[in-house]
C-alpha cells in the first residue's frame, strides 16, 4: 500500500500520471485496432449484381460447393463460397452477412444481428438463390441455429432467449418457418408433445437442433426439459412432435436420411464430441476424439462424412474452423481442417 | 475494545473525502464489469461461439459468484486489520479478469474463470469497504454517506453498458476494444482508492491480534439485524424475476422492457442520496420498513390487474425506490450495531445473510415458476413478505427494548 504519509501533491501527481497512462493506453490500442482492421472493401469481397462477380460465382456453382460464414476478422460475418473439390478455391460476398446460416440448392436461411445498438435486433432473412434477401421475419433473442430442409419447403431458426434463464439454466426458442410463403408458422413449444404414447408437457421445454428429412415435412431435433436432452421427431402439418431418443444434442440428418451425428457432453470434462446414430437400429458410436470441443451442429458433407466448426486457440475472431470427419465405424478419428475462419457450413448439391 | 473512532467525531470535510473516494472508485468499477457484463452474451455467443449451457454456468456466476466470499474477506479485514489492502485486492482481481479478457479469453472455460474472478472481486471488497465508509463518517451521518456511495455506484452501473456500446458503434466487432476500455476504468478505480483514501480513522494493525476480532461477539440488537436481513431476503423476488412477471403482463410490448433496465437505477440513482439523509434524520428503521411496503405495494401491482403501460411506470418507481430506502439503509443500521473493530465482519455477515435469503427465495420462485403459474408465485410472496416483516419487526422489537447487555 502506498503510505499515507506521502504527500498529498505527489498522490495527486501519481493519480494524473495513472490515468494519463491508462488514457493513452486507450488510445494506443484503438489505434492499433483501427490499424489492424483491413477495411472490408479492400479484402475483394465478391458483388454477385456485378457481371464479374457473377461469373466467379457462376463458376463455382458448377460442382457441388460449400456455402459458409466468414470468421476473418476482415470479412466477419460475409457468405463463402468454396468448392467441395478444392475448399481452397473459394470466394467472400459482399452480401449478405449473417450470425448463423443454413442453404440449400434453391436458397437459404440468414439469421443476422445487428450488434452495433443498444438492443440487439435479429432478423431471419429468406435469401434466394442468388443470394438476394426476398423476406425479413424479426427473430425475439440471439440467434444460434439455422437450418432449411433439402427441398427449401421449410426453415428452422433457433434463438437463444436471455433475461429468461435463472439459476443456470437457459432458454432457447425455435421457429418454423414456411420459406415459400415467407412466414413463420409456428414456435416448437406450441407444437403438441407425446412420450411414450402420452402427452408430455412442461414449462421449460427448450428446442433446438432441427434438421429435416428429404422430404421436408418431417424432421428431428433436440427437446431439452428438466435437465435432460431428447432426440424428438415432428411433424410440421400435424403440429406434433414425438420422443424418440435420449441423450442426444443437435442431430444432423445424413442426405439419405438413415442416420444422425449429434453432440454429446464428454463425461467428467467440460465439452462436448460427436456421435453418430443408426435411426433403425438405435446403435451409437463416436465420431470425433475427445480433444475437440465441438460445439455445433454437423453438416454431412455426403453419405460418409460430417463438417463441424470448431473453435480454434489464439485470436477468436479467427480460431474459428470447419473440420471434416468420416463417419464410418471403426475408422479411428481422421478429422482434419477443410476451411479456415469459417463457420456455419452448407453443402449445396 | 468498542472505542467508536467516529463517535465523538463530528468534523465532515476530511472524514467524507473518503466517502467520495470510494464512491468513486465504485463508480469507475462498476462502468469497467458492467460494460463488459453488457457485451458478454454477444462475446460469447458470437465469438466463442460458446453454447447456452455454457453461457447459463457464465450467467449464473454474473448473478450470485460474489455473496460466497463476502464474509470471509469481512472476517480477514477484521483480523487483518488492514481494510484499504483487503478492499484494494478485491478490486484488483476485478482489474485482472479484465486484463484476462482482453491477453486470453480464446475459449468458453477461460471467460467462465474471468468471470468467477470478477465476481470473487467484488466479494472480497465489498464488506472491507463498506466498513470503511461507516468507520469514515460520523454515527450521525451513516445512511447519508451509504446514500451518497450507492449513488455514485449506480452511476457507474448505468454509464458501463452506455460506454459498451458507445465502443461497438464506432468499432464494429470491437469487443477487445470494449475489454481494454473495460481494463482502464478498473485500473484508474484502484489507483483512486489505494492513493486517496486515509485509513487514519480506521482500527489500526497491531502486532498482538486481539482474539476478539477471531470470534466477533455480536450484541442482542445486531443479531436482529442480521436475522431481518435473512428473513426479508426470502421474502425478495430478484430482479430478473420481477422483469419477468412484468414481460409476462406486457405481453408482446417488450419494446418497454430494455427501458425499464435503465430506467429503475435511474430512479435509485435519484432516490439513494435523499434517502439515505431522511433515513439518519427520521430514523433508518422507519425508511428500510417503509422500503419494504413499497416493495409489497409492487408484489399487489403485479398481481392486480392494471394496464400494462401503468404496470411497466409503477415497477419502475417501486423497484428503484424500494432500493434506495433499503440498500444503504441496512449497511448503515448493520454498520451503527457493530464495533468497528468487528465492522467489516458485521457487514460482510448482513450482506451474505441476505445474499442467502434471496439465493432461497429465487430457487423457490423458479420452482413455482418453472411449474407454470407465474401470478401464483407472486402472489405466495405477498404473505410471505407480511411474514418477514413480522418476524423482523418482533425481533427488532425485542432487542430493541431488552436491555442492553454489558459488552466485555
Amino acid at each position: 500500500m502506498t503510505p499515507v504519509s506521502t504527500p498529498a501533491i505527489l498522490r495527486v501527481w501519481l493519480f494524473v500520471a495513472i490515468v494519463a497512462m491508462a488514457a493513452a493506453g486507450v488510445a494506443g490500442y484503438i489505434r492499433w485496432r483501427l490499424a489492424a482492421t483491413v477495411p472490408v472493401a479492400s479484402t475483394g469481397l465478391v458483388d454477385p449484381a456485378e457481371p464479374a462477380g457473377a461469373a466467379q460465382l457462376a463458376r463455382l456453382r458448377q460442382a457441388p460447393h460449400l456455402a459458409f460464414l466468414s470468421r476473418s476478422t476482415s470479412s466477419f460475418d460475409h457468405l463463402g463460397i468454396a468448392s467441395i473439390a478444392d475448399p481452397s478455391d473459394s470466394i467472400l460476398l459482399a452480401a449478405p452477412t449473417c450470425e448463423r446460416s443454413h442453404f440449400g440448392a434453391q436458397g437459404g436461411l440468414c439469421l443476422e444481428l445487428n450488434r452495433e445498438s443498444m438492443q440487439p435486433r435479429a432478423h431471419a432473412v429468406l435469401v434466394d438463390r442468388n443470394f438476394q434477401p426476398v423476406a425479413h421475419l424479426p427473430l425475439a433473442g440471439l440467434p444460434i441455429r439455422a437450418r432449411v430442409s433439402p427441398d427449401y419447403r421449410w426453415g428452422a431458426a433457433t434463438v437463444f432467449v436471455t433475461g429468461e434463464s435463472y439459476a443456470g439454466d437457459f432458454t432457447t426458442r425455435t421457429t418454423i418457418i414456411d420459406l415459400t410463403r415467407g412466414e413463420a408458422i409456428g414456435d416448437l413449444e406450441q407444437f403438441i408433445t407425446e412420450r411414450d404414447g402420452q402427452p408430455f408437457k412442461a414449462v421449460d421445454f427448450n428446442f433446438w437442433g432441427v434438421t429435416f428429412f428429404a422430404s421436408g415435412d418431417r424432421f428431428v431435433a433436440t427437446l431439452g426439459t428438466g435437465g435432460q436432452r431428447f432426440l424428438v421427431e415432428g411433424d410440421i402439418p400435424r403440429r406434433h412432435l414425438k420422443v424418440i431418443g435420449n441423450d442426444v444434442e443437435c442431430p444432423s440428418l445424413s442426405p439419405d436420411g438413415r442416420r444422425i451425428v449429434f453432440k454429446r457432453a464428454t463425461k467428467g470434462v467440460s465439452g462436448w464430441r460427436l456421435w453418430a446414430r443408426d435411426l433403425a437400429t438405435g446403435e451409437e458410436w463416436p465420431v470425433t476424439d475427445e480433444n475437440q470441443d465441438i460445439d455445433d451442429q454437423a453438416e454431412w458433407l455426403d453419405n460418409e462424412r460430417v463438417l463441424y466448426g470448431v473453435l480454434g486457440q489464439g485470436v477468436p475472431q479467427d480460431g474459428m474452423r470447419i473440420w471434416v470427419s468420416a463417419v464410418a465405424r471403426d475408422t479411428g478419428f481422421d478429422a482434419e481442417i477443410f476451411v479456415r475462419s469459417a463457420s456455419s457450413p452448407s453443402v449445396i448439391r | 475494545m468498542g472505542e467508536h473512532p467516529d463517535a465523538t467525531r463530528p468534523g465532515l470535510t476530511s472524514i467524507s473525502r473518503n466517502v467520495w473516494i470510494l464512491g468513486l472508485t465504485s463508480l469507475l468499477t462498476d462502468a469497467s464489469s458492467e460494460m463488459v457484463a453488457a457485451v458478454l452474451p454477444l462475446y460469447a455467443l458470437y465469438f466463442l461461439h460458446a453454447s447456452p449451457v455454457a453461457f447459463g454456468v457464465i450467467d449464473g456466476l454474473q448473478q450470485g459468484g460474489a455473496s460466497v466470499v463476502k464474509l470471509a474477506a469481512g472476517w480477514f479485514t477484521d483480523y487483518s486489520r488492514r481494510h484499504k489492502a483487503v478492499a484494494a485486492a478485491g478490486y484488483l482481481a476485478s482489474v485482472v479478469s479484465k486484463l484476462g479478457l482482453l491477453v486470453l479469453a480464446g475459449s468458453t472455460g477461460a471467460l467462465t474463470a474471468l468471470t468467477l474472478l470478477d465476481r470473487v472481486g467484488k466479494g472480497i471488497r465489498t464488506a472491507p469497504r463498506d466498513a470503511m465508509i461507516s468507520l469514515s463518517v460520523p454515527r450521525a451521518a451513516l445512511a447519508s454517506a451509504f446514500g451518497v456511495h450507492r449513488a455514485l455506484d449506480t452511476a457507474g452501473a448505468m454509464l458501463g453498458p452506455v460506454l459498451a456500446f458507445l465502443v461497438l458503434a464506432w468499432i464494429a466487432n470491437g469487443y477487445d476494444v470494449v475489454f481494454a476500455v473495460s481494463l482502464a476504468l478498473g485500473v484508474i478505480g484502484v489507483a483512486a482508492l489505494v492513493l486517496f483514501v486515509d485509513t487514519s480513522q480506521l482500527p489500526q494493525p497491531v502486532a498482538e491480534r486481539p482474539t476478539l476480532a477471531i470470534t466477533p461477539r455480536w450484541t442482542g440488537r445486531y443479531r436482529a439485524v442480521a436475522i431481518s436481513a435473512a428473513v426479508l431476503g426470502l421474502a425478495t423476488i430478484s430482479d430478473s424475476f420481477i422483469y419477468l412477471t412484468l414481460q409476462q403482463r406486457l405481453g408482446f410490448e417488450m419494446k418497454y422492457l430494455p427501458l425499464l433496465f435503465v430506467a429503475t437505477p435511474a430512479v435509485y440513482l435519484m432516490l439513494s442520496v435523499p434517502a439515505g439523509r431522511l433515513a439518519d434524520r427520521i430514523g433508518r428503521p422507519s425508511l428500510i420498513v417503509a422500503g419494504y411496503v413499497t416493495l409489497l405495494v409492487l408484489y399487489a401491482a403485479l398481481w392486480s390487474p392494471l394496464p400494462p403501460a401503468v404496470l411497466a411506470i409503477l415497477t419502475v418507481c417501486l423497484l428503484g425506490s424500494f432500493y434506495a430506502m433499503t440498500d444503504g439503509v441496512f449497511a448503515a443500521v448493520a454498520s451503527a450495531e457493530s464495533s468497528a473493530e468487528q465492522r467489516a465482519t458485521g457487514l460482510g455477515l448482513v450482506g451474505t445473510c441476505n445474499d442467502l435469503g434471496r439465493l432461497v427465495s429465487s430457487v423457490w420462485f423458479g420452482w413455482l415458476w418453472s411449474r407454470g403459474a407465474a401470478d401464483t408465485a407472486v402472489v405466495t410472496f405477498i404473505p410471505m413478505m407480511l411474514v418477514a416483516m413480522l418476524v423482523s419487526g418482533v425481533v427488532s422489537w425485542r432487542a430493541m427494548t431488552s436491555r442492553p447487555r454489558e459488552e466485555p
